[in-house]
Order: C-alpha cells, then structure tokens, then sequence
C-alpha cells in the first residue's frame, strides 16, 4: 500500500489518488477523507500558510488515516481536523525550536567549555529548569484577573472540562471558553520572551 | 499582534473541545490575515507549555518551600494545599472527602467512604492528596481509610506523581497501581478495561499475578472470569472523554459499551455471549437509550433486540 501511496503522491491532487483512497482501506474514515480531503487542504494551506506544506501536510494525513486500526469513527470530521491540528503543531514546534537552538548557537559555544561539570548532572539540570518554568507559569497564572484565572485554574490545572467548569462558576460553557481566552491572551503578554 | 486578535485565536483553541467546532470558521478567520495564524501558533504552543508544566505548576503554588516568597503569590495562596487554596469544585469536594485526614488515623473516621455518580451525572471526588476520580454516571468508589480503593462501574483517575505514595484501585478482583497519570477504569463485572492517558501503570490479577505494566497510549482488557490480560493500543484522547459528554471508544469491547449506556442512561443494556468481546471503535452522542444502542448497532454492526426491560445487543435475529 505504501508503495501506491507514493505513485499516487507524485500525481498528487490527481484523481486516480482520490480512488486509491476509498478502494485501499474500507473503513469509513478513509472514505471520508476523500470526501473532505478539499477542505481539509484548505484548512492546512490556512493554518501553515504555505500551500506545498500543506500538501505535504495532507499526505501525512491520509498516512495516518490509512494506517489506523480500522474502525467506524462518530463524528469523524471533527477527528480528521484534530489530527491535521496536531502535524502542523509538531511542525510549528519543530520550527520554533530550531530557530531557537540557531540563535543560541553563539552563546552555547562559549559555555561549551566549562559545561563538563553541568553535563555530569543532567537531570538535575532538567530538575532545575522544570521548577524554574513552573515557578514562572504560577507567578504568571496568580497574577490573572480573577474570574479568568479561575476558569483557567480550574480547566487546565485541575482538568475539569468545560462544562464542569461552567457548572461550578454557574456561568455558560461560551463564557468559560471567553475566561480562558482571557487568560490565556494575558499569560502570553506575560510570558513573551 | 495585538490583544484581540490573541484574544479570538485562544477563543478558536478553547472551541475544538466542542463537537459541533465550526472548522470551516476557523478556516476562515486564518484565511482573513496572516497574523491570525501566527497568533494562533503562540496560543497552541503556550497552552501545550502549560499542559507539559502541569505538575511543576501545581508544585510552585503552594507557599511552603521557601521558593514562592512572593508576597502577591502568597497573598493569593494562603493555602498550603492548591487544591485546598483554590475554591470552586475542589473546596466543595474536600468538605466531604476525607483527604486531608488520608493517612490519619483518627478514631471517627469511618473505615470506608462511599461516592456514586447517578445515572447521567459525573461526579468528581478527591479521593487521596492531589489525586482526584471522576466518576462516571451509575458508577461507585468506595474510599477506605489506608488508601484502598474499590470501583463498581468506570471512573477516570488523575494522579499526581509521588512514587512514595502509589494508588492502588481494585475493581472487579484486579488490582490497578499508579503513582502518578492519568487513566481511565471501565469494568461490567465481567470485562475490565484500564486505558492510560499520561504516565504508567500497572494491572494484575489477585492473586499474585505478574503486574502488567500499561503505559500512555496502550489499555489492557482483563477476563475476570480467567485473570488474564491482554494489552491494546488506546488513543490519548480517548481516554476519560465521557467526562465531557462524549463517548470515545477506541478498541473498547462491545459489553464495556453497552455498560457504559446503561450507567449513563440507568436502562439496562445487555449484549449476546457471541459479541462481547468484540472492539467497538467510534464516538457515541449522549442520549437516551435508544438513539446510543441506535448510534452502536450502525457504526458496529450488530441487531439490537428488546428483552423486556433491557436491550440486546449482537442477539440472534435482531
């Protein structure tokens, strides 16, 4: 199968690809990823902003669909727009990152030489920054607007879904999303490096 | 990137929770201008750091290792304990529930609690120092002095990590261990099924049965009758989703299904000896009885058939 799935990508956005889908794998996903398949490359040139990208995008897509256990999934849409949510965020992350190592790259150099000590003990070292991001995201999650930081408190700390937090603050399920919306657009003022 | 536009993004993210997300909306609104879609990457990645964080958050909130000496923190968090500190769900919930008094051993204690959920209703319980089961509507949990718990039904457990203080659930004559995740225990007497979300745990037979060990992303599905085990793959989000309203099974067998309608429905709901153990794979809309067996028999396939006050699942011409 894979093999097919390589001639199909290099006439991608070809037909034929779009039959390979529905005949490769009889689980209603795939056929539904070949109904959605226009949308959700939509979606992915929207989201990456980069229309090859997503391209590319859809084909990891359509690998992690056919490679799936089979299996009637409810509402697979939704399933199918979280999963093409999750590559481009590994992607977004990746990239961060390596601008990030890039940038570092002089500072690290000259450290490189006293870091025999530090590279003994790296898990301490891991110990350290994790209680220092910690501290860091308490600080900044104390300081939120009251209402706000509950709701956010309460769903991200806590782990209650929304609906619960809704209940508890007696207030609608749109009006947690808008708390944690708050809080979250003050957490990354706070935090901006 | 100013505030608004964080603000509508962070919105965007809060809203893939529900099922009924307008992603072609959201489409939209990254389409009207690229900074939406930078500020919607800050937003993911921010909420992603605060998920990795979690437990060094929870950490650093309490005011007793000398760290959090400042004096805005502490005004906020009297409160050694942040669960005791926050209010709203867990300040009602410690009321009730034993857990500061966990490894006390005070005389009016009473040898076990008892939580159930009724039948559509999820309850959420501390149940031991930072760890908390939600349970699922027509589940109990009963809570004995000296950390022992004990499942009828299905809850989601979320510990914190302390490998000096495991948690040990038994349901259904195994014996579930944790010392720090979060996992999701299913059983109907007959079939038990513990799926892990994060971390590790372990499941044994009684009986001095070699511990199976189940890490994120894998469940184990145990023959009561027999003690035996077998280890499946289980989708992260899967794992504990009816806790906001959604059934998402991923390879659950069919009788834990049918369980988990009757408890949320409190109708009874059977299924033929023949299909039992079959994996059932899908996303089941809360309601009522008929319209979740209806849901069932199309996505897996099988008759449905009434049997006096219950329904039969997988019965012979259904």
């Amino acid at each position: 199968m894979l093999k097919l799935v390589e001639k199909a990508r290099i006439g991608h956005g070809a037909d034929p690809f779009r039959e390979l889908l529905i005949s490769t794998s009889p689980s209603g996903l795939t056929q539904l990823f070949g109904e959605l398949r226009g949308e959700l490359l939509r979606f992915l040139a929207a989201r990456t902003g980069d229309r090859v990208e997503a391209e590319d995008l859809v084909q990891e897509l359509w690998l992690r669909v056919s490679t799936a256990e089979p299996g009637p999934i409810g509402n697979g849409r939704a399933y199918l727009y979280r999963i093409a949510q999750n590559l481009v965020l590994d992607r977004v992350r990746e990239r961060r990152r390596r601008e990030r190592r890039d940038g570092e790259w002089a500072d690290t150099q000259t450290i490189k030489v006293a870091g025999e000590a530090a590279d003994a003990r790296p898990s301490a070292a891991d110990v350290i920054i994790e209680r220092e991001e910690g501290a860091a995201l308490a600080a900044a999650i104390a300081a939120l607007p009251e209402g706000a930081g509950r709701a956010f408190r309460l769903h991200k700390l806590e782990g209650l879904p929304h609906a619960e937090v809704a209940a508890q603050l007696g207030i609608s399920r749109s009006g947690v999303e808008k708390h944690i919306a708050v809080a979250m657009t003050h957490l990354r003022r706070a935090l901006k490096d | 990137m100013n505030d608004a536009i964080l603000e509508a993004a962070a919105l965007w993210h809060q809203g893939q929770a529900r099922d009924d997300m307008d992603w072609g909306g959201f489409t939209a609104w990254l389409e009207a201008d690229p900074r939406h879609r930078e500020a919607y990457d800050d937003i993911a990645l921010l909420d992603e750091r605060v998920d990795n964080a979690r437990g060094a958050i929870l950490a650093s909130l309490p005011a007793n290792d000398g760290e959090a000496s400042d004096d805005h923190f502490e005004a906020r968090f009297p409160a050694r304990r942040p669960y005791l500190a926050w209010g709203g769900i867990a300040a009602a919930l410690l009321v009730a529930v034993t857990a500061g008094s966990w490894w006390a051993s005070g005389p009016s204690l009473p040898a076990t609690t008892s939580y159930a959920a009724a039948a559509g209703q999820t309850r959420t319980v501390a149940v031991a120092d930072g760890a908390t089961a939600t349970l699922a509507g027509g589940s109990r949990l009963d809570v004995a002095k000296g950390a022992a718990l004990t499942l009828a039904g299905s809850a989601y457990f979320d510990v914190r990590h302390d490998p000096a203080r495991p948690l040990t659930v038994t349901v259904s004559g195994f014996e579930v261990r944790d010392v720090g995740t979060r996992f999701d225990i299913n059983s109907d007497g007959k079939t038990i099924r513990v799926a892990v979300a994060e971390g590790k745990v372990s499941v044994a037979a009684s009986g001095g049965a070699v511990p199976t060990e189940v890490t994120a992303g894998h469940a184990v599905v145990g023959d009561v009758a027999r003690g035996t085990v077998t280890l499946v793959t289980a989708a992260p989000a899967s794992v504990g989703a009816w806790r906001s309203g959604r059934f998402i099974y991923d390879q659950v067998p069919l009788s834990l299904v049918a369980a988990d309608i009757a408890r949320y429905t409190g109708h009874r709901v059977t299924v033929a000896e023949g299909v039992a153990q079959r994996r059932f794979s899908g996303v089941l809309a809360p309601g009522d009885r008929d319209s979740m067996v209806a849901s069932v028999r199309q996505l897996a396939g099988v008759s449905v058939r009434r049997e006096g006050d219950a329904v039969l699942l997988g019965g012979t011409g259904g």
